[in-house]
């Protein structure tokens, strides 16, 4: 049985939080497919780091920092989007809900996002996803705080144009 | 902080600040404080760009969810762990082989068994092969019946219940509205109405009993005065994996049907209305500011 080889710590995690990450991990990569192997990516590093969460009531803000980081890892290796064969995909596909369509306003927001560069959508989602702070996005990104302010404002402006282009095209059709 | 906060734009000060994240000592909470109370046209914006963030989180929590993702993570992690431990092992293996090597090679004389002879294997040793495979073939037998009947009796998920809500509703519409007035006429206790849904002047509201995943719910049909017609059900479950609340946008959409689900304390609600996306969402009261 698979589950049972699994440490129970990390089942625990994957039942809690494993749409979480999805969710970031979606909204990062912009695709279900490459989502779901981020997702898994993300458990197995924790399964080979889970020594390093010392407590267990910030274990879904201890996630999303892996799959951050993983995502800006694969990111930086110029592995936007990973080539599979055509078995896997078959695969998902087939395990697709019918709920995947998420209509125009899901599209709308997730081609938005796809606009934006890498660096300025891990800023808009720890923002939005982490509930991080200005200050707390600059120390865990290393970058200064003037670079996190002027990432962040130019990608909600871009955001937010985007979001009331299209509502407005969308009211008048 | 090496720089001075009266220098930062206003709009950086307004989109990245957020008084409830930082500390009241923080200078950049302090100058946006200053600069909302001298300048109303800033405040104003403030809202604005507040209702804002509060739309888009929203939307950007509003990710369609896999089917049987937990499911598929953990059988594909259990395989990863399985490899990387028989890494390890080979690992070992090796260097095990390898000392044994250099070991041969040290000595002057070879014999036979170091120079990787072929095994001969005992009948003790096939018997304990045969008895160990039988157990391990058993145990399988046992794990695969244990695991199987856990996942019949792991609890529904989220879009197993709400793809049952759409057919009940869509099969039901027959009787929307036919059942008990909400006003005169209130539901068994225990099947409250959700403080999320949207009440115009003039809506009318009946609610039923209907039968969810085997177990007695509650629906209450709601007619808007514009004539959009939604059904709330009120599940009496606690279900973690439903959101703590509506999502801005229907998480499950059929020909006829957008359907969204959440919780409160411990009830499951499921909002199925008539329409698409845009009737959905005025079903549902305006979200109310983060700060």
């Amino acid at each position: 049985m698979a589950e049972d080889s699994v440490p129970p710590l990390i089942e625990q995690l994957v039942k809690r939080y494993a749409q979480d990450v999805y969710r970031y991990a979606y909204r990062l990569t912009g695709s279900a497919a490459d989502a779901e192997d981020l997702t898994q990516e993300t458990f197995l590093a924790a399964v080979k780091n889970i020594h390093q969460l010392a407590n267990r009531e910030f274990a879904r803000s201890w996630l999303f920092t892996i799959v951050r980081n993983q995502f800006l890892v694969r990111h930086r290796r110029g592995g936007g989007t990973i080539v599979r064969p055509l078995g896997d995909q078959a695969e998902e596909i087939m395990a697709l809900e019918s709920s995947d369509d998420d209509g125009v306003d899901g599209e709308l927001i997730q081609n938005a996002l796809q606009s934006l560069s890498a660096e300025q959508r891990v800023v808009l989602l720890m923002f939005y996803f982490e509930q991080a702070s200005y200050r707390e996005i600059a120390d865990h990104l290393g970058i200064p705080i003037g670079t996190v302010m002027s990432r962040l404002s130019r990608a909600k402006e871009a955001l937010r144009k985007k979001v009331l282009a299209a509502t407005r095209q969308d009211n008048g059709s | 902080m090496d720089w001075d906060p009266k220098q930062i734009s206003d709009r950086e000060l307004l989109e990245c600040v957020r008084p409830r994240l930082g500390s009241p000592e923080d200078p950049l909470v302090k100058e946006l404080q200053r600069r909302l109370e001298s300048r109303p046209e800033l405040a104003s914006l403030w809202r604005e760009l507040q209702q804002f963030d509060i739309d888009l989180a929203r939307l950007l929590h509003a990710v369609p969810l896999r089917s049987g993702l937990e499911e598929r993570i953990l059988s594909r992690l259990a395989a990863q762990i399985a490899n990387l431990s028989a890494s390890a092992s080979d690992d070992s293996r090796t260097s095990d082989t390898s000392e044994s090597d250099v070991a041969c090679d040290g000595q002057t004389l070879y014999t036979v068994e170091c120079v990787h002879p072929k095994r001969r294997i005992s009948r003790r040793a096939w018997v304990a092969a045969g008895v160990s495979a039988v157990c391990a073939s058993l145990l399988g037998g046992v794990s695969l019946w244990l695991w199987q009947n856990r996942r019949r009796a792991r609890p529904p998920s989220p879009i197993e219940i709400a793809n049952e809500v759409a057919r009940i509703f869509e099969q039901t519409l027959d009787q929307f509205g036919t059942g008990q007035p909400f006003n005169s006429n209130p539901p068994p206790a225990g099947a409250r109405f959700s403080r999320e849904v949207r009440l115009y002047l003039g809506s009318t509201i009946t609610w039923r009993q209907v039968t969810v995943m085997a177990k007695t719910a509650v629906a209450f049909d709601i007619t808007q005065p514009s004539g959009e017609r939604g059904s709330l059900f009120v599940l009496n479950l606690n279900l973690p994996d439903f959101p703590s609340f509506p999502p801005y946008f229907p998480q499950l959409q059929t020909s006829r049907t957008s359907l969204g689900w959440w919780r409160e304390s411990d009830l499951a609600y499921l909002l199925a209305v008539l329409g698409g996306p845009r009737v959905y969402q005025r079903f549902l009261k305006p979200p109310s500011p983060i700060t």
